[in-house]
């Protein structure tokens, strides 16, 4: 896969705008990152190819949480919003300070001051920090952002895909939810769910943290061009387990597995299971265009099944790209939280 | 050979969230069609049931025994991987407490499926016990099985749908995955290719013959009503 990235002209640094209804209105250094996708030898030979969106959509509000109101609701000062604005099409809220600084939640209500979010199992007013606890406290930062969807991501009736009437003839949009495959595609107006009748999926969010294996049919050329906000903090990324989950790099920067430059560091981990073979540790799959590579921690370096090298730390899990992880160790919560440093410095 | 590679590969987790076997995923839906009754001259779509998933008219998600690419895909013996004489149990995800051999018609309300259609994505994983019976060897052609009633016992009709391209993967890490769906083009119909009509695609109008157990107890009753009323006869 070939790949570039510009971080644009800043537009801004840090926090420019306005004060409208007491919202803060931030814009973040921007850029875009492009990906190839290797085109299909025919409708029935697709290829594969893994990507991941590395931005944020600009931030509508930015403010400080002003109250923590259930274990999954929280305000802001002054009634800067309107009722189910942040509804009507999904949007994130993303902590950029405090303990949680890189997470982020969906919006799934909101009033004109209070949000309401999914936790993913989080317990937002907890007390005590603990194993299933994300801890918010008052004036901490938080961004709100439009969520990355299919329609947002890819477009909705005008795609750069093929469209296609069922999943087989179209190219596909394959997002994992923990367990399988959601598998999309677009039929010329929406986007559609192999396996769902609802008619219009446009508004499916792609979370900042999941990756996208995308099948192609077409046998032309493809390029995905991904723009948005350059991340600016820390990104908090969950690796439960037992279980799997197929997760973005997160950052518009190459990153490895443990090398001298930009360490991505799973081992670290509370209770990351290291093994002689990958049939008794942790594993990292990375698509290599047309299979997994298996990855694993002996305790002391990176290994690959079926590769006798004895050191892989600096394996790059290249910008625009996804792993997949799939844990033996039990883990849940904050102990199962990667907490990535920012891996650049921003003007 | 190159669809097969990037499709295994896809193959990877689902049931590694509990167990860490490899998987099979198969995703499918009605898509733009209905399934009715034997009535070809009418539309009325089988059941499915109340909101909650399990309780329309049931369909089993399986296989025939022989069917691979190069025969036809009716051969050999029906064997079914969910639905009502399944031996797979586990919950499918997304449903109201429905488990593997309850799949009916109207299932999964929560993905749209009413009256008629179906919309569901199963995961099938080598080292779950509820999940890994039957498994069909890779490259076996898959089938639906419909039925007009919501138990077998209460079914008079039937009817299979089948797809040369509805081929089963082995299971992988991730899960490998099988996509159908009734707006595939080239449907097979069971009916029609037992000399049916072209109309009877997406009717329930095979008539459904008694197992042979259920034969040999109606014969043993007839015998038996036979031995009674001659003995009474020659009572009298």
């Amino acid at each position: 896969m070939k790949r570039s990235l510009f971080l644009s002209a800043v537009i801004a640094c840090g926090i420019l705008v306005g004060n409208l209804n007491a919202q803060t209105v931030a814009t973040n250094p921007v850029g875009f990152n492009t990906s190839t996708i290797t085109p299909a030898l025919s409708v029935s030979a697709p290829s594969s190819t893994v990507v991941s969106a590395p931005f944020y959509a600009p931030a509508d509000f930015r403010g400080s949480v002003s109250s923590l109101d259930s274990t999954s609701s929280f305000s802001f000062s002054g009634t800067p919003f309107t009722a189910s604005q942040f509804t009507t099409t999904p949007h994130l809220a993303r902590m950029v300070s405090g303990n949680s600084v890189g997470r982020f939640f969906l919006i799934t209500a909101n009033t004109t001051s209070q949000i309401t979010v999914n936790t993913f199992g989080y317990n937002l007013v907890s007390g005590a920090p603990g194993n299933t606890d994300t801890q918010i406290t008052v004036g901490d930062s938080c961004e709100i952002c439009p969520a990355n969807t299919l329609g947002s991501l890819f477009g909705t009736s005008s795609v750069p895909f093929q469209t296609g009437t069922t999943s087989a003839t179209a190219d596909n949009v394959y997002l994992f939810n923990g367990t399988t495959w959601d598998i999309f595609f677009n039929n010329g107006t929406h986007w559609k769910q192999q396996g769902n009748l609802s008619t219009n999926l446009d508004n499916t969010v792609v979370y900042p943290d999941r990756g996208m294996f995308i099948l192609r049919r077409g046998t032309g050329a493809l390029s995905l061009t991904f723009l948005g906000a350059v991340p600016y903090s820390n990104e908090r990324t969950d690796f439960p387990g037992p279980g799997s989950s197929f997760k973005s790099n997160r950052f518009p920067v190459d990153l490895t597995l443990a090398g001298a430059t930009n360490p991505l560091n799973l081992q670290t981990l509370p209770g990351w299971q290291t093994g002689t073979t990958s049939a008794t540790a942790d594993n990292v799959y990375l698509w290599n265009g047309t299979t997994w590579n298996i990855f694993f921690y002996n305790g002391t370096h990176w290994k690959q099944q079926g590769n006798l090298s004895s050191n892989l730390d600096s394996t790059a899990i290249p910008i625009g790209t996804a792993m997949f992880v799939v844990r033996r160790s039990t883990a849940s919560g904050n102990n199962s939280t990667l907490v990535q440093t920012l891996p650049y410095t921003l003007p | 050979m190159l669809k097969n590679i990037a499709i295994y590969a896809i193959g990877l987790t689902a049931a590694l969230q509990v167990v860490h076997g490899q998987s099979t995923q198969v995703t499918f839906d009605s898509g733009s069609f209905q399934i009715f009754n034997s009535n070809t001259s009418a539309s009325i779509p089988l059941t499915g049931g109340s909101a909650a998933d399990g309780n329309g008219a049931v369909f089993q998600l399986g296989y025939f025994t022989g069917a691979v690419n190069g025969s036809n895909n009716f051969t050999g013996t029906f064997v079914p991987l969910t639905g009502q004489g399944s031996a797979n149990t586990a919950p499918i995800a997304g449903s109201t407490g429905e488990t593997m051999n309850q799949t009916s018609i109207g299932d999964l309300t929560s993905f749209g499926a009413g009256n008629g259609t179906f919309a569901m994505t199963l995961l099938f994983n080598t080292l779950d016990s509820t999940s890994n019976n039957n498994l069909p060897p890779a490259g076996t052609i898959m089938s639906i099985r419909f039925f007009d009633g919501t138990s077998l016992g209460n079914s008079n009709f039937s009817n299979i749908v089948s797809n040369d391209a509805w081929v089963w993967n082995a299971p992988g890490t991730p899960p490998s995955v099988v996509a159908m769906t009734l707006d595939d083009a080239n449907l097979e119909w069971y009916s029609i290719f037992l000399g049916q009509a072209g109309n009877t695609a997406f009717h329930t109008t095979l008539v459904l013959i008694p197992e042979p157990s259920t034969m040999a107890l109606l014969m043993v009753g007839l015998v038996g009503s036979a031995v009674w009323m001659r003995r009474r006869a020659k009572v009298a």
